[in-house]
């Protein structure tokens, strides 16, 4: 599963990716060929230092863009990092492409556009249900790693979606939900994805214990 | 404007440490403390200062001493978060790795705004991530209450008032992964939280620790808090003897290691002194185990050079530290045959720890000794080349030095650098040359000797004497001849498209090592300047600052380490 790593040094957002410097813009001052050029070209370091008033004509190029476009311009909303209505809506119109490129950009850039209950929920859904096991393997990546606007109870929704993810017939999925779990909690709880029904079911109380506890001291 | 508050000074800090811990009061040892009055030189054995931790060039926050308030003395550190800047300020500090016993934390703080987040850690090597031997302890405000993350769950303690001191004290249990937190309000006797038995942050028992943070908002860069620190100890239950500083916050200059374990090695080949646990494959988890086993007694004796009978690795008792200790055994009975002149029996016994417990570094370089012994070169070469990740460790250079010694026809180094048409600097002719550069990936070994087939350990050999040959003259002390050598070997890989960093960091180290400190200065900035990782980086600017030290040039030591350790400052 992929793991953001950035900066000289490790240290407490190894991991969780950078946010970044959201300066304030009109959309007014935002000149729409450049902002095509930038964004087609990934370069967002431009788009940050036009601020945030770029995002909805940057989402409006979004759904008048070919699908590369599309990806490179998700890429561009990822690394931004800023939470944006516009940005969210455009993106979940995609959560279900089956063009690869595009797919594993929308799955990564949403929880870093949105803390949207709704964002959580489809990556779940991906995570368990997609056909693809690309696309279930990213959308855990996307559910470990990318979901940078959640505060405690939000996270909950997540947790839960995880830990039932554990009792899903699929081995794939058992992995990848236990991994993300490994990722935001640092355990396993005992839970091994291949282990028998039984052993599984009782790793699964430890976590639903967990979440009890995890749910009172919201 | 300074603030009246109760004495609380860093005496006190201390008396609470050894009351939570009767053991401490004995045989217990503080591994760190800091009131802020005095100037504290930043270093890898003090503190760092970030005033953008995650250097994006957009921090708007600080960290700096203040004496607007305070606990003790008249000073304290004042961390200033801003939000939405991209950054975070942080204050690092680093203390030995404990691994096993109790650790004593013990700080003040106090906020200006309850609601505004901060963040509060005691972490493992693993730095800030939520695994074993990274957060083990975890406090922070959020919403204007005290939280701390115990089993990864963020447990809500009190509502945080603003400009008050309160004063925290952690007990952690490495071994069983457990904490007691006492947090005490100024002016108030009885504690306001007194749990015990805390699962630490991930609820792993046995993780390791050996740093302390203190941050705004890491995570999602919406604080602006204006925090302030003061009477920051760590102790242990432990005794443990810390060698004194030798230069600005740092304990140990990078050469003095060199020439100790050339030492060592000088009258006959013997074996290399433990450096940590993870030598001989021990992780924190082992450790754990033999905490919960009673058997702690037995590692202090492994790592105070007692050694390990069989039956120490035949006991009661299940999991892999058996498999260690039976590794350990094997490994003492080769260093007792090394010893005694019998390099066969010597290996013999380092295959079979090296065999049982493959990670332990300290087997693998004991056998390259044993096989040096018995002129077996090229099997001790391809030993040497699966300790390539460590080639940082001194103990690899002086054994690489050993081998060296030991081939004594180092000269076809020489006349390789000689011969222009050498194959030993032809990447097409040689893709060992590959292995010129400090992180060898682990497969790359096992590919290349299937590529190369029947040649690959010539080249192999032709590809480490280089190596050798420039230990060699270190360990002769013929620094002139191992700088040159380095250098034209710098040159001949720069000319063949290769990177040539390391070689122009080992002239520099010969150099040094010969004091001659203007060249060395020279050739480390040459060094930095094709360098692009990190951790190289700050090595060579830290070996700029020991020069500087050296060289009685206070203020550019200072600058030089400071360029990545911060400062704390007013």
């Amino acid at each position: 599963m992929l793991q953001s790593v950035r900066g000289p040094r490790r240290s407490w957002a190894l991991g969780v990716a950078i946010l970044l410097v959201a300066s304030s813009a009109g959309a007014a001052g935002i000149d729409a060929a450049r902002l095509r050029a930038v964004a087609v070209a990934g370069d967002w370091k431009q788009i940050q230092a036009m601020g945030t008033g770029a995002l909805p004509a940057l989402a409006r190029l979004y759904e008048a863009s070919s699908e590369k476009d599309r990806a490179t311009i998700a890429y561009v909303f990822y690394s931004l990092g800023w939470k944006s209505p516009d940005a969210k809506r455009v993106l979940m119109a995609d959560v279900h492409t089956q063009d690869q490129a595009l797919r594993l950009q929308v799955q990564w850039a949403l929880g870093r556009v949105s803390d949207d209950a709704d964002v959580v929920d489809v990556l779940l859904q991906n995570m368990q249900n997609d056909p693809v096991p690309l696309f279930r393997d990213k959308a855990a990546c996307a559910l470990a790693s990318d979901q940078i606007h959640l505060g405690p109870a939000q996270k909950m929704r997540l947790f839960e979606g995880l830990v039932h993810a554990l009792e899903d017939d699929k081995v794939q999925v058992r992995q990848i939900a236990l991994q993300a779990l490994q990722i935001l909690t640092g355990q396993t709880k005992g839970f091994h994805p291949v282990a028998d029904p039984e052993t599984r079911r009782r790793a699964v109380e430890e976590w639903k214990r967990w979440l009890v506890e995890y749910r009172a001291n919201l | 404007m300074a603030r009246r508050i109760p004495r609380e000074p860093v005496a006190r800090a201390l008396l609470v440490l050894l009351i939570a811990a009767p053991a401490a009061a004995e045989s217990g040892s503080i591994l760190a403390s800091y009131s802020f009055e005095d100037e504290v030189a930043t270093g890898p054995d003090t503190f760092a200062i970030f005033q953008g931790a995650r250097h994006v060039g957009t921090g708007q926050g600080r960290v700096s001493l203040s004496s607007a308030f305070h606990v003790s003395g008249y000073r304290s550190v004042e961390i200033k978060d801003v939000a939405g800047d991209g950054d975070f300020p942080e204050l690092q500090g680093y203390f030995p790795v404990r691994t096993t016993g109790r650790l004593f934390f013990h700080f003040a703080f106090l906020t200006t705004d309850p609601k505004e987040e901060l963040n509060i850690a005691l972490a493992g090597p693993r730095f800030f991530q939520m695994e074993k031997d990274g957060i083990a302890f975890w406090l922070g405000t959020r919403e204007g209450r005290i939280v701390h993350v115990s089993d990864s769950i963020p447990k809500k303690l009190f509502p945080v008032e603003a400009f008050v001191w309160y004063g925290v004290d952690v007990a952690y249990d490495i071994v069983a992964g457990t904490y007691a937190l006492t947090i005490r309000r100024e002016g108030q006797e009885a504690p306001l939280v007194a749990l015990r038995d805390q699962p630490n942050t991930t609820r792993r028992p046995g993780s390791a620790v050996d740093k302390f943070s203190f941050v705004g908002s890491p995570y999602g860069d919406t604080s602006n808090v204006v925090y302030y620190v003061d009477d920051v100890v760590i102790g242990t239950d432990a005794s443990v003897t810390q060698i004194p500083f030798v230069a600005p916050g740092r304990r140990k200059l990078f050469v003095d290691l060199f020439a100790e374990y050339q030492r060592h090695l000088r009258e006959r080949p013997r074996c290399l002194p433990l450096t940590g646990p993870d030598d001989v494959g021990l992780s924190s988890a082992d450790l754990a185990d033999l905490g919960r086993e009673g058997r702690l007694d037995t590692v202090k004796r492994v790592f105070a050079g007692d050694p390990v009978e069989p039956a120490d690795g035949e006991g009661q008792g299940q999991g892999r530290w058996r498999e260690v200790f039976g590794a350990v055994a094997q490994w003492n009975a080769g260093c007792q045959a090394l010893d005694n002149g019998d390099s066969r029996r010597a290996l013999a016994h380092f295959e079979k720890a090296s065999a049982s417990v493959p990670e332990g570094r300290i087997f693998t370089l004991s056998a390259v000794l044993a096989l040096a012994g018995m002129k077996r070169l090229a099997e001790a070469d391809e030993r040497l080349v699966m300790l390539a990740d460590g080639r940082d460790d001194p103990r690899y250079a002086v054994v690489s030095a050993y081998v060296g010694l030991a081939r004594g026809d180092l000269d076809q180094a020489e006349a390789w650098l000689r011969d222009p048409a050498s194959r030993v600097l032809d990447r097409e002719a040689n893709p060992l040359l590959a292995l010129f550069r400090k992180s060898v990936p682990a497969d790359l070994l096992t590919g290349l000797r299937a590529r190369l087939g029947a040649a690959f350990p010539g080249l192999l050999d032709e590809t480490l004497v280089a190596e050798q040959y420039y230990y060699v003259q270190l360990w002769k002390g013929q620094y002139d001849a191992a700088r040159d050598y380095a250098l034209r070997m710098g040159e001949r890989l720069r000319r063949a498209g290769l990177p040539a960093n390391v070689w122009c960091e080992r002239a520099g180290d010969a150099a040094f090592y010969r004091r001659d400190l203007s060249e060395a200065r020279q050739l480390y900035e040459d060094a930095i300047r094709g360098e692009k990782d990190n951790g190289p980086l700050m090595v060579l600017y830290l070996k700029l600052a020991d020069i500087a030290h050296l060289s009685g040039d206070l203020e550019t030591e200072r600058a030089l380490r400071e360029h990545y350790y911060g400062a704390l400052t007013e």
